[in-house]
């Protein structure tokens, strides 16, 4: 019987075939398979919740020598994650017509089919080469997200993301070769035994080496607000709220697997995740245009995330980590809302400069109010998901007393707070500073998306229990 | 020392020599010419370690393709403008380029390399409808990579898609390669043939053939067959893109016979894998042809 | 030097070398370039040390390792296992890195194909 895990990892990709080989089909079928795996992400959570984790080996081989597929919750929550931004993203590509002339077979629906196949295949991954190999489908199909609008900032932007992503899996397939070298085999349950030895520990430091570059971790983020803030408006949310996402994922998935154990990997973590949200924070602050602002805000909460992970520790005696994977699933939320309304914003004014954010002929709309309310979930305050990340974060901080890192943390959110305050300040402002006779912006499908995802991270902090639930979840 | 140490010294100097010249001759058709003859060196030392069926992609794939690809960027980039670094800069990365290839010899040779692989990719040998491991592993074992690299050909492809970069107009090629592909072609295709066919048993598989046929159809194109004629370009493309639906297709429909994705029918794995790969071959050299030839409307010049 | 360091020190420095050139060049062409020098490093190694794992193997003779690779050197065509050195075509090494190389090297080709199609549209605006 063909169960949903499988067809969450094929799925995607005949979806992607038929939207290439029929262009004009190719929304439609965009559509309706993004909707179908959302709704397998959730009969896989149901299933989940119901009868716990599980595992399937591929072909019937068992690992080292086969691969596993191995649903668990923290998996099958990011491929919720995944298949809800997915389904806000899409419904506002369907309302947006394609600019210019439509491509021979390319074009944005293929691209973001083989992207949600790539991530699935991704989360339920148990096999670092295997997890190689949908980096490569990935590195690929954002960059070919990135490159879509063809203007000259854009495919610059694509070619350095292309190969600061090629460099960043070449040190990932660099490190599975010395774990191969050294342990004989390249599963995750080969994690323990490398960590006992140096070599083991170099090998798990070449794969972080590669996750950090492709998670554009400061100092490693040099291609990321580029490429995030070129891209198109769907595809600058895909790439921020979700594809930088997995690097992070791989990282958690090897810290509970027992690379927690090596100490010096978790204070790196944490210190060039501070070293992120200042720097990242510092340049959204300076940022003149809104989606470049939007863009160096991810590189200060990929920092937040990265700290979360560092400061977490062994996944045995401590449940910090799933802060994390609460911050992760609040970002990608927050995030996306923000890009999509972000660019509906632009739409309206024809620009996204931050000073001229200020204009008395336009009242604000749906996409201004839809940034605010992500600019409190990411900012996290209560009730937003991003406060009960953060609230989980700092309480278990607290209780070890690690008083620096609590202060770090602080710093970011009063940061994050200034920042976005540069926006919402201008955006959500009445009374006299409208004119009289000024235009109510018109409903767009955008708006929806935007709003949607935007209530959703509202909504998910009062809901919290379920992914807290989730979580639990899995292997014994 | 035997006469083999020497050689192997000599093949890994002449490497390491070809890819320290392709890496910093100023002249790119030089620069590319090192690179390819770096390729078929390294697939010479692919043979000494005992994995022919690598030498072979390298060799077709690693040194011909991918120079090809290189020589195309060479004459559309123009000469080098880039300036040479400042000597401190060279210095310093040179300085740390060093310590990190000693950290990894260090690293590789005292490895215990004690593979847990071999014992049971012999024992499940039988099992996997074919006698060349190599084939076992990338289409049983561990099918799912190789049906997920499948899916990063077509990814690339639409990307160069995507991009439309100009097509190549053989221009006075022609005339040269004309008589060559005529010879070329039906061989390649006989080659092709016999390594798919082969790569049950012996060094081959679908990866080789299907650039062995990317190979003819690239001497096609340089001969001046054109490939801009939109039937042709859709009927690869069409080629392209079936190699990856077959194979995921099959996948579940092994999974709705035999309840495990991938999980070939006893007795049958060999009709299955035979099956896929031949799909596969068809579709990776349409693929590979197409990423050489591109998308464009645009001429070249 | 012994001959089971030739081709890990090979690989090494080609790791070493396209690195350096990364570190130091701008040029697109050049960086590709650099970068399928630093997938070739990496799958030496690799190669390197599926190897050693038999040549191990050959050395112990009872364990477990020594009769999977008598029956995969026998299934490559192979009629009486070698040990390494023996001849100029050695004996099978450990499959699934072989697989892993074969695999990285159809993906490079791939993503080499994306990064010159990008670089060419790069390029060829430069020159207008």
């Amino acid at each position: 019987m063909v169960t949903e895990t499988s067809l969450l990892v094929t799925l995607p990709f005949l979806a992607a075939l038929a939207a290439a080989a029929a262009p004009r089909a190719a929304a439609t079928l965009g559509m309706a398979a993004t909707l179908a795996n959302a709704g397998f992400a959730a009969l896989l959570a149901r299933a989940l919740l119901a009868d716990g984790a599980r595992e399937t080996s591929l072909g019937g081989w068992e690992a080292p020598l086969g691969i596993t597929l191995r649903a668990d919750g923290l998996a099958a929550l990011m491929i919720g994650m995944t298949a809800l931004v997915g389904s806000a993203v899409a419904l506002q590509a369907m309302g947006r017509p394609a600019p210019g002339r439509p491509a021979p077979a390319g074009g944005f629906w293929p691209l973001w089919l083989a992207t949600l196949g790539a991530m699935n295949a991704l989360f339920l991954s148990d096999d670092l080469f295997n997890l190689y190999v949908t980096f490569e489908i990935l590195g690929l199909s954002a960059v070919g997200l990135t490159a879509l609008t063809g203007s000259r900032r854009a495919l610059r932007a694509a070619f350095d993301y292309l190969s600061a992503g090629l460099a960043g899996s070449l040190l990932l397939l660099l490190g599975v070769a010395l774990a191969y070298a050294e342990a004989g085999r390249v599963d995750l349950a080969a994690v323990p035994a490398l960590v006992e030895t140096m070599r083991g520990r170099i090998a798990l430091a070449l794969v972080l080496a590669g996750l950090a570059v492709k998670a554009a971790l400061f100092p490693l983020h040099f291609w990321m607000p580029a490429a995030h803030a070129n891209a198109a408006p769907p595809a600058s949310a895909l790439l921020s709220a979700l594809v930088v996402k997995t690097a992070l994922y791989v990282a958690l998935r090897l810290s509970l697997e027992g690379g927690a154990g090596i100490a010096p990997a978790r204070a790196a973590l944490a210190v060039a995740g501070s070293g992120a949200m200042l720097w990242g924070a510092w340049n959204a602050l300076r940022a003149e245009r809104l989606k470049l602002l939007v863009a160096h805000s991810t590189v200060a909460q990929i920092g937040l995330i990265a700290l979360a992970l560092g400061v977490a520790g062994n996944p045995a005696d401590s449940t910090l980590w799933q802060a994390a994977a609460l911050l992760m699933l609040s970002h990608a939320l927050a995030k996306a809302a923000m890009f999509l309304a972000a660019g509906r914003i632009a739409e309206e004014l024809g620009h996204d400069r931050i000073s001229g954010l200020n204009r008395t002929e336009l009242r604000p709309g749906a996409a201004e109010f839809a940034f605010a309310i992500a600019a409190v979930s990411l900012i996290g305050l209560p009730p937003t998901a991003g406060f009960v990340g953060k609230w989980v974060l700092i309480e278990g901080l607290i209780a070890r007393e690690a008083w620096i890192w609590v202060a770090l943390v602080m710093t970011g959110t009063v940061l994050s707070a200034a920042y976005l305050s540069r926006v919402v300040s201008r955006c959500l402002r009445g009374g006299p500073h409208v004119a009289p006779g000024a235009r109510r912006p018109a409903w767009h499908m955008g708006d929806v998306a935007a709003l949607g995802l935007a209530v959703g991270a509202l909504a998910l902090g009062l809901a919290s229990a379920l992914p807290f639930a989730l979580l639990e979840t899995t292997l014994t | 020392m035997s006469p083999v140490v020497l050689f192997d010294a000599a093949l890994a100097l002449g490497v390491l020599g070809c890819a320290a010249l392709a890496l910093t001759l100023r002249d790119r058709t030089g620069t590319v010419a090192a690179f390819m003859l770096t390729g078929l060196l390294v697939a010479l030392s692919w043979l000494r370690l005992g994995a022919p069926d690598v030498a072979l992609a390298e060799a077709a794939i690693g040194a011909g393709l991918t120079g090809a690809l290189f020589l195309r960027g060479a004459r559309r980039l123009g000469p080098l403008r880039a300036r040479p670094p400042a000597p401190a800069q060279a210095a310093a990365a040179a300085l740390g380029a060093a310590v990190l290839s000693a950290a990894l010899l260090w690293a590789f040779a005292t490895a215990p390399a004690e593979s847990l692989y071999p014992p049971r990719v012999a024992a499940a040998l039988e099992d996997s409808g074919v006698s060349n491991p190599v084939t076992a592993v990338l289409l049983n074992f561990r099918a799912w990579d190789t049906l997920l690299e499948i899916a990063v050909l077509v990814v690339a492809l639409l990307l160069v898609m995507t991009l439309s970069p100009p097509r190549v107009i053989p221009d006075k090629l022609g005339a040269l390669v004309q008589p060559f592909a005529r010879i070329v072609v039906p061989v390649a295709v006989l080659v092709a043939g016999h390594l798919l066919w082969q790569g049950a048993e012996a060094p081959g598989g679908a990866f080789q053939a299907g650039a062995v046929l990317a190979g003819a159809g690239l001497a096609l194109v340089l001969g001046g067959v054109r490939v801009d004629r939109r039937v042709l370009r859709r009927a690869l493309t069409a080629l392209a893109l079936a190699g990856l639906a077959v194979f995921t297709l099959a996948a579940l429909a092994s999974q709705a016979v035999t309840g495990a994705l991938l999980g070939y029918p006893d007795g049958q794995a060999k009709a299955w894998i035979i099956a896929i790969e031949g799909a596969l071959t068809l579709s990776i050299a349409a693929t590979l042809c197409l990423l050489f030839t591109g998308y464009g409307r645009r001429s070249a010049r | 030097m012994t001959p089971d360091l030739i081709y890990p020190a090979a690989g090494a420095g080609l790791i070493g070398l396209a690195l350096w050139r990364l570190a130091t060049c701008g040029d697109t062409l050049r960086r590709i370039m650099a970068l399928n020098v630093l997938a070739v490093g990496i799958a030496m190694l690799m190669l390197a040390a599926g190897r050693e794992t038999l040549m191990l193997a050959a050395g112990r003779e009872t364990s477990t390792l020594a009769a999977g690779r008598d029956t995969l050197t026998r299934a490559a065509g192979q009629d009486t296992p070698q040990t390494a050195g023996a001849g100029f075509l050695q004996a099978a090494a450990d499959p699934v890195p072989q697989a892993f190389v074969l695999t990285g090297i159809v993906v490079l080709v791939a993503v080499t194909a994306a990064l010159m199609a990008l670089a060419e549209r790069l390029g060829a605006r430069d020159g207008d």
